[in-house]
């Protein structure tokens, strides 16, 4: 069709106009356009109407998603008025959205620190992770895991409801400990020094705080204390008791480290001023001065000797400075300061300690567990009393008289404000009276006009009415230019918390304010919250255990009140196992890819504005893998549209009307009762997290992972996947993000079948055999002991004695290293895999794919033979069926009918083995259409005699009018493709291959080969076989051999390159060294007792592998393999694409496979023949060696795949026809498939038989 | 020969015909040879059910209203028997006599040509009114594109609502490349108080068959399916009794009339989704998916069923084809306007005095419609406003009851031609609860699909609630506009995308009452139950009929002195405005 001119967002585009305005918008770099419904692989639906956009002339604003582009189209795809409309959308889809974003826990947190998050690391035991999280909002934590008030405990936790709190603050303090303790702290990344100068005036929690994320950064920040050390409250404010000084100092230490400079007893007002610090050139200056002042009493008497502050009470303490008390103390106050009085002063030795609070205890403001500690360290309280006069004794104190209260009407504020009983007088006896009622700015002083030049010129600091700086919410900007502050300076006495949370967000506007984009504060970031719509209660929790809540570890009593030892002792590591397994994860685990939530934040939604009626569903988790809450669908449909026009189930479905709207699992019952296959393809697709993955992790998360596209280890159709890892953890693996049609999907293996990575029973270490038993060994040691053994074994044995075995999931750049190692090291050609050991006729090196993926999608008719594709190639079978949703036929030759017989225009059903002679009836019929010659092939033209009619009944069974329906079929289409499975585990014949590859030839038919084990292509490509180098040059060739031996730099011409049968020289027992990679013999039923006594009988047996195979078990040396998503390099899939593999974790023994094998080559002598600075160089070679990859560019998208005019295998010979009576043996399955069979229909059996 | 003629379409079967009828058989049989007794569906005086027709043998027609079995008796004995109509029970008759035959003397009747007149279940009749003749002459021309030209030339527009020119869409459907076409006729008339369908359906099956056989041949299709609604029992019984018998005389089925032309055509039952009148989600369901509308273009005729080129006109439609046929186009492009050409059948309802199916000319006024085909408002009240177009239409206030029945004229008034329903409301209908009740029914309606429409029309409905129930708020005027104009323009379907048209021209011509709803908490149709206060005024006599009312003993007082209402016990039930006989509850 012809293409079209088109104007989008005034740029000028040419279009396909069978295309949507959002595709071709998309694919010239006009990204901005939101959309929830869309899916690159589905047919445009258009319901979330997100994706609306302006098109001139229209009436309405059109969803891009379904409008095509048409000629002079011209399209606005974001103004105000689409602005408007999306943002509409949104607040409409999340007024119907019960759900929480985030935890409660998180949202009370004043620092709004991801605690769920850490919780989910501690739990997995990454507390270096755990840390790294925790500040990137709090670079405090260990401090706060001591003196927190924790808003997210008190008021987020939803344990409250069920039994107690999460430990959450606990939690923070036993990661961040072990973290500061380790000696080598998490520390952040710091930004190259930006040249530009922050001053901070205060080292308390807000200084510090903002001083850390502005060095990280990149400022060069300084901090003003006027005190002898920095710390603020934290350091006197609050007793030895509660937060060592150690700690604080370890963790200033750490901010301080940033390149952070720190200039004590250097007072504003006495030692500097603002306007002399902008003088020097400190471009933002951040206020950070605290509260110092104590409240008065406001009775006579005040100011008598023994008539104490308790802030300078405190202060002075921390100042280590003498202080004399002794006798009966009276606090009056009920805060954390009067606590912290009264349990000092019981520190230093007087006789009682009584605290008066005005109120009853339920209106304390103290932590409710300080409190108790203190009654337990036998402080007496006495409430409802409130101190009238200070009784004295010539100058001192004896007594003070107190009025006793009662609680009247709640006040504004919701506490009921206490009133005195009148007449109600009555005195007690005290020797200090320690008033901690509550504490002011000193700020008025400083502003008091006796400082001169304290601000720059016409400059003035405006104050709110409680003397407190006045600041702009969010960003802590003050009323003088450049001048930010926030902490206790700004709230008047507050928390920590509090205060860290304002220092980081003031240095996020101070970054923003001079880099010259104005005083920004933090971006908003839209959550959503049950809470919105309906308070959660303990209803809401029923399926939930109570589980006590681990306490911490207090110091006893006895040894408490003596000293200023810290009093909590801190989490063992059972505790911290235990209290995250309580979290209740009310977070959603979509947090960081929810397209929902990242909507919602960039068109800043309004959650309000349409409130009203909300669905509250179910959470269905029945499903042993994917857990559904529809709670937080929004209807896109993907899911039942990704399941019905690309998996072609119908799992999902929408069901009722209107508001009531919903989609669940067809016919609303589980998952399970549906025709689900479990390919995870729906969890890819659902834009919030609707559909989910039950975590394979200790903790759900959320994780904020990184994506890296790879490959799948499984079949050789060779998916592309991304690989998503937080830190060192394999988090999960989903579809690729390439969206078109061919990619992005994944079958069940592919998407669920990752967890071996982290298996607990995965080889860590190395074993070397010493006596009868097999020693863990460090690896080096292992390499070494191989290395010294095969060299030794080499100077006595010959080239013939020598095997090495490779798997075909090993990549093109390990498989090619061993080869190497054997003919270079070992000098030998004995190099194959297991498979075709045991049945050599098999491989048929010479059949190959000439079809690729796009050709099958696109095909016109479709012959598939020697294959179950649904079952073996899942993922190829998903791409036939989209050919035939496009109008492909297909004819299908099988022996069963099964699901894709009956998808078949002709399904050929005939008897087991006689697939290729079916084949080959129908290029009979062809040619009989034709009336054309027989194709000249030997053998071709006798196997086609009279192969028609009842004769090809009798041999095949099959109706030879149906024979000739597909041979018209195929004869009438143009774009044709056969399909077969190399592996196929039917009847068949070890010619068979060459039979039908022949056939398809004669029909014109493409021929795609499907592998059933991820590189079996790339093993051959590599020369993992006796006859052939890599890139099939014969091994007995004169010049390939001169080649090689100039780039490998060894002599090859004295291997002896004659043909030879390995598995008779295993049977004969004459090998004597073999190194086993990746596969398994021994723990395999398929391969014959002999081969494996063969293999036993050898000198030398180097096993390496994933795991502690049979094989391994009887090994003499173990070496720790690295799986697929732990090295990088290249598989070659089925259509001979060469596909990048990327490291996504690092394997657990540290070294990857093709280390270990250039460090054995090493350590035998070959440092320079086989030195590589990466898998890079390993594929350069490749490239070098192997003339067929010459050209091949893995990261080539639409390229990647090898040039078969290089190829020069040439085609097998036809052996005559003669059908397996029985299944041959082909291959076996391996560990990592037989593993995940296995664990797959365990979890679905047990899921299945659970109650519902 | 005489014959008695019963009204048995629903409306007829739900007021008593049928025991009418068997007590007119009764009768009759014991009565004078040479009378017969026939069926016949509804000629649209529904107010008027049971009706009884009597043909006497020198052709005078009347018809009796209201006809009880005891009333048939004395028609049997009297007229049919003595040969003495009955004046008083007449409602109309050729002569010009009865007291409704304003109701169908102000009428063209083309789509309801046969209905009232012959018998549904005999093809004969059909036939003997010119039945398939149309499609004879269709047939024998044998020029499609002919045919497809005049039925554009005679201006003849969709009667489903949208008012697409149906020879277009034919043409469409003819143009596009399809191994297979199909016609559809969409049988889903799914408005509440709308009937138009299911009458012609019950009165005249045959004419639609015909209307889709020649659209069949129009666009070069052999198979038709009804989609229609399995709510209509007796329109399905009609249809497939039609069916059998037009296969039977050829008239359907293979070689049509012993041409090359066949049509094969099925009945599809919908489930009852009122979204499956839209003709993507329609094409779905057909197919046996949900019912879901999807994106156009492509359109039906480009890719309509089994992904092939389809053709899909409402009942009326297809009813006017054989008309339009036989008598010419330019016969019916007399009729109209400009623009809007033919008649249109509408469903009457409301506080109309005579309530049942008019067919009128186009170009007609409402006015004309309401009070001289209609014989205005019941009880003599004040007329408010009409709703036309079912919930997808919209509210035109009185004042602007001279605009004339066109397409584009009721387009301009915010409200849509719709597919026929007309809904009459006097002064004690509240405008706020009007706007509520349609939008209650779309939005259960709404296939799910669109947000706006999904989720949108339920905001709106929950707006619309609380001002009803007194706890509407500022602003939510202008959330209602927001919200309407927005899911108008962003749904796919009819159905949101016409949703919000109560709201929108309510908001327009009634806004004043939604403000009195919100700022003054007060109803002024007094409809609004939680917006009313009782009180009793000085014309109270003391007779305590209030007092039993009351349920919860709000009322308290003494015998034959004025009473008086707690409202703190009140709950506004207006039981005691219903018993008082002294008009002394004051109700505000």
């Amino acid at each position: 069709m012809a293409l079209v001119k088109l104007e989008i967002d005034g740029k000028r585009i040419i279009a396909d106009p069978n295309r949507t305005i959002l595709e071709v918008a998309r694919e010239n770099g006009i990204s901005g356009i939101p959309t929830l419904c869309h899916d690159g692989q589905l047919e445009p639906f258009a319901s979330c109407f997100l994706c609306v956009v302006k098109v001139r002339g229209a009436r309405t604003l059109l969803p891009a998603c379904a409008t095509k582009v048409a000629a002079g189209m011209v399209v606005v795809t974001n103004d105000e008025e689409i602005r408007l409309s999306r943002k509409a959308a949104l607040e409409l889809l999340l007024s119907n959205h019960y759900a929480d974003c985030v935890g409660p826990c998180q949202l009370e947190c004043p620092a709004a620190v991801d605690i769920q998050g850490y919780i989910a690391l501690a739990a997995l035991g990454k507390y270096r992770d755990a840390v790294r999280l925790i500040k990137e909002k709090n670079p405090l934590p260990s401090v706060c895991g001591r003196v927190c008030t924790r808003p997210c405990e008190v008021k987020g936790c939803r344990r409250n409801l069920l039994d107690e709190a999460v430990g959450i603050d606990w939690i923070k303090r036993y990661v961040t400990d072990l973290d500061l303790g380790s000696g080598d702290a998490w520390k952040p990344e710091v930004a190259p020094p930006n040249g530009r100068r922050v001053a901070v005036v205060g080292a308390g929690p807000a200084g510090l705080s903002c001083a850390y994320y502005l060095a990280v950064r990149g400022y060069e920040v300084k901090i003003f204390e006027a005190l002898p050390e920095a710390g603020g409250m934290l350091r006197y404010g609050i007793p030895e008791y509660r937060l060592p000084k150690e700690v604080l100092d370890l963790e200033i230490d750490q901010i301080l480290s940033l390149g952070v400079t720190l200039q004590t007893n250097a007072e504003l007002g006495r030692d500097f001023t603002v306007a002399g610090l902008k003088r020097e050139g400190f471009g933002a200056i951040f206020l950070g001065l605290g509260a110092w002042a104590s409240s008065e009493m406001r009775v006579k008497g005040e100011n008598l000797p023994g008539v104490l502050s308790g802030i300078e009470f405190l202060k002075n303490f921390g100042l280590r400075r003498k202080i004399d008390i002794w006798g009966r103390v009276l606090v009056v106050g009920g805060g954390n300061t009067a606590i912290d009085c009264a349990r000092t002063a019981l520190r230093l030795g007087v006789k009682e300690v009584r605290l008066l609070y005005r109120r009853t205890r339920n209106e304390m403001p103290a932590n409710a567990a300080e409190i108790h500690e203190a009654e337990q360290e036998r402080v007496r309280m006495d409430f409802l009393v409130a101190p009238v006069r200070v009784i004295a004794a010539g100058d001192r104190v004896t007594a003070l008289e107190c009025l006793r209260m009662e609680l009247g009407e709640p006040d504004a504020s919701g506490r009921r404000s206490p009133k005195p009983v009148r007449g109600s007088e009555f005195t007690i006896d005290c020797d200090f009276v320690i008033s901690a009622i509550g504490q002011a700015t000193l700020v008025p002083r400083l502003l008091d006009g006796r400082v001169p030049d304290l601000l720059p010129a016409g400059e003035v600091l405006n104050l709110t009415r409680w003397q407190t700086i006045q600041v702009r919410e969010g960003t802590g900007e003050t009323s003088v230019e450049g001048v930010f502050s926030g902490g206790d300076v700004v709230t008047g006495a507050a928390t920590a918390i509090e205060a860290i949370a304002a220092g980081r967000k003031a240095a996020h506007a101070i970054d923003s304010y001079l880099r010259g984009a104005g005083v920004r504060p933090e971006p908003w970031e839209f959550f959503s919250r049950k809470d919105t719509f309906k308070k959660v209660d303990l209803e809401d929790l029923r399926s939930r255990e109570s589980a006590p809540r681990r306490q911490m570890p207090l110091l006893s009593i006895e040894d408490r009140v003596k000293s200023f030892v810290e009093v909590e002792l801190g989490y063992t590591p059972e505790d911290l196992e235990a209290e995250a397994r309580r979290c209740l994860e009310c977070g959603c685990t979509a947090l960081f890819d929810c397209d929902l939530r990242r909507y919602a934040t960039e068109y800043g939604v309004d959650i309000t504005r349409f409130l009203g009626e909300a669905r509250e569903c179910r959470i269905d988790r029945s499903h042993p893998l994917i857990d559904l809450d529809p709670n937080k669908c929004i209807l896109c449909g993907r899911c039942v549209r990704i399941c019905s026009e690309v998996v072609g189930e119908a799992a999902f479905g929408f069901l009722q009307r209107g508001f009531q709207t919903a989609v669940k699992p067809a016919l609303g019952g589980s998952l399970l009762d549906t025709d689900c296959v479990t390919c995870g393809m729906c969890i890819g697709t659902c834009p919030t997290g609707a559909i989910a993955e039950k975590s394979s992790l200790a903790k759900p998360g959320p994780w904020k992972a990184e994506r890296v596209s790879s490959v799948c280890p499984y079949c050789g159709v060779g998916c592309r996947l991304d690989h998503e890892a937080h830190g060192d953890t394999l988090v999960t693996v989903s579809r690729s993000e390439d969206e078109t049609a061919l990619y992005g999907k994944h079958c069940k293996k592919g998407r669920f079948g990752y967890r071996h990575v982290s298996a607990s029973d995965r080889l860590a270490g190395a074993r070397v055999r010493t006596g009868r038993a097999l020693q863990e060994t460090p690896i080096p040691g292992a390499i070494d002991y191989t290395a010294m053994r095969l060299r030794e074994l080499t100077r006595r044995s010959t080239g013939s004695e020598m095997l090495v075995l490779v798997s075909p999931r090993l990549t093109n750049e390990e498989i090619y290293l061993a080869q190497k190692l054997a003919r270079v090291a070992l000098k030998t050609h004995n190099v194959t895999t297991t498979a075709h050991l045991v049945n050599p006729g098999l491989p048929c090196p010479d059949v190959v794919s000439t079809a690729s993926y796009a050709e099958i999608a696109d095909a016109q008719a479709l012959l598939l033979v020697h294959s179950n594709l649904p079952e073996e190639h899942f993922v190829a079978d998903l791409l036939v069926k989209q050919s035939l949703r496009k109008g492909g036929r297909l004819l299908y030759v099988h022996p069963e009918e099964n699901r894709l017989a009956r998808l078949a225009e002709v399904f050929l059903r005939c008897r087991p083995g006689t697939e290729p002679l079916v084949a080959l009836g129908i290029l009979r019929a062809v040619l009989d259409l034709r009336g054309g010659p027989v194709p000249d092939v030997p053998g071709l033209g006798e196997a086609l005699a009279g192969l028609r009619g009842e004769t090809l009944r009798e041999r095949t069974g099959v109706d030879p009018a149906l024979v000739e329906r597909a041979a018209a079929i195929l004869e009438k289409s143009i774009l044709k493709t056969a399909i077969l499975n190399k592996d196929y585990r039917g009847s068949r014949a070890a010619g068979d291959e060459r039979w039908l590859a022949a056939a398809a030839r004669g029909l014109g038919c493409s021929l795609l080969c499907l592998h059933e084990k991820a590189n079996m292509q790339g093993l051959l490509d590599m020369g993992a076989s006796p006859g052939w180098y890599p890139g099939y040059l014969p091994a007995g060739d004169e010049a390939v051999v001169e080649e090689l031996e100039k780039e490998w730099c060894v002599a090859l011409r004295d291997l002896d390159a004659r043909p030879v049968d390995v598995a008779a020289l295993l049977r004969e027992k004459k090998i004597r060294v073999a190194v086993v990679l990746g596969e398994d013999p021994f723990g395999n039923p398929d391969v014959p007792a002999d081969l494996i006594e063969g293999l036993l009988a050898a000198d030398l047996l180097v096993v390496g592998d994933l795991f502690f195979t049979e094989t391994a078990k009887m090994a003499h040396v173990v070496l720790p393999l690295s799986a697929p998503a732990e090295t990088s390099g290249t598989y070659t899939n089925s259509e001979r694409r060469v596909q990048r593999l990327r490291r996504v974790v690092p394997p657990p023994a540290g070294l990857e496979t093709w280390e270990i094998l250039v460090g054995i080559g090493a350590r035998m002598g070959y440092r320079f023949k086989m030195k590589y600075a990466g898998t890079g160089e390993i594929l350069d070679e490749i490239r070098r060696v192997a003339p067929i990859y010459a050209s091949v560019d893995p990261d080539d998208g639409a390229g990647g795949i090898w040039d078969l005019s290089g190829f020069r295998l040439a085609a097998g010979e036809l052996a005559p026809l003669a059908p397996a009576a029985a299944p041959g043996r082909t291959l076996p399955l391996d560990r990592l498939e037989s593993g995940f069979r296995a664990w797959f229909e365990d979890l679905m059996e047990k899921a299945r038989t659970a109650p519902r | 020969m005489t014959r008695v003629i019963v009204g048995l379409g629903t409306c007829g079967i739900a007021a008593g015909a049928e025991e009418t009828y068997r007590s007119l058989a009764e009768k009759l049989s014991s009565g004078p040879a040479g009378v017969s007794l026939g069926r016949t569906g509804c000629i649209g005086m529904c107010y008027q059910e049971p009706l009884v027709e009597v043909r006497d043998g020198d052709g005078g027609r009347y018809l009796y209203g209201k006809v009880t079995p005891e009333r048939a008796e004395r028609i049997a004995a009297e007229h049919v028997g003595g040969g003495k109509p009955i004046p008083d029970w007449l409602v109309w008759s050729d002569s010009g006599a009865g007291t409704e035959s304003d109701f169908l003397r102000k009428q063209t009747r083309i789509a309801l040509r046969n209905c009232g007149h012959i018998d549904p279940e005999a093809i004969d009749d059909y036939l003997a009114a010119g039945g398939y003749e149309a499609l004879r002459k269709v047939l024998e021309e044998s020029d499609p594109d002919g045919l497809i030209t005049r039925i554009v030339d005679s201006g003849l527009r969709g009667r489903g609502g949208a008012g697409f020119l149906t020879g277009l869409k034919w043409r469409f459907t003819r143009l596009a490349q399809g191994k297979r076409k199909f016609v559809i006729c969409n049988a889903d008339e799914g408005d509440p108080g709308a009937f138009m369908d299911r009458s012609v359906l019950e009165g005249d099956p045959h004419s639609v068959l015909e209307g889709m056989a020649i659209a069949a041949h129009a666009i070069g299709a052999d198979h038709g399916y009804i989609y229609v609604r399995a709510e209509y029992p007796l329109a399905i019984r009609r249809l497939n009794v039609a069916i059998g018998q037009a296969e039977e005389r050829g008239f359907l089925g293979d070689k049509i009339l012993g041409t090359g032309f066949s049509l094969h055509v099925k009945l599809k039952e919908g489930a009852g989704a009122f979204v499956c009148g839209e003709e993507t989600a329609l094409i779905a369901s057909v197919e046996g998916r949900r019912g879901m509308p999807r994106v156009r273009p492509p359109f039906p005729a480009v890719r309509g069923l089994w992904d092939s080129p389809t053709n899909i006109n409402n009942v009326e439609t297809f009813a006017n084809v054989p008309w339009i046929v036989l008598q010419g186009h330019a016969a019916f492009a007399a009729l109209g306007t400009a623009n809007s050409k033919g008649t249109k059948v509408f469903a009457m309802a409301g506080k109309i005095r005579r309530g049942g199916l008019v067919e009128v000319p186009m170009g007609i006024s409402i006015k004309d419609i309401v009070f001289e085909v209609c014989g205005g408002i019941k009880e003599g009240r004040k007329f408010k406003a009409v709703q036309m177009g079912g919930p997808s239409g919209g509210c035109i206030p009185a004042e602007l009851q001279d605009t004339v029945i066109d397409y584009e004229s009721i387009n301009r008034t915010g409200a849509i031609m719709g597919s026929g329903g007309l809904v009459v409301m006097d002064d004690t209908t509240c405008m706020v609860e009007v706007a509520r009740f349609f939008l209650d029914f779309t939005q259960r309606e709404s296939c799910g699909k669109c947000t706006f429409c999904r989720i949108g029309s339920k905001r709106m409905l929950e707006v619309l609630t609380r001002i009803t129930e007194g706890e509407g708020k500022e602003g939510d005027i202008e959330l209602l506009e927001d919200l309407a104009v927005r899911t108008k323009s962003t749904s796919l379907c009819g159905l949101g995308q016409t949703a919000p048209n109560p709201v929108l021209t309510t908001l327009k011509y009634f806004r004043s009452e939604y403000e009195a709803h919100i700022h003054n908490r007060k109803c002024p149709a007094h409809r609004c139950a939680k917006l009313l206060t009782y009180s009793i005024t000085d014309d109270c006599t003391g007779c305590t009929l209030c007092v039993k009312a009351c349920p919860t003993a709000a009322i308290t007082g003494e015998k034959l002195r004025k009473h008086s209402i707690d409202v703190a016990k009140c709950i506004a039930c207006g039981a005691c405005f219903k018993v008082c006989r002294a008009g002394a509850i004051l109700r505000d």
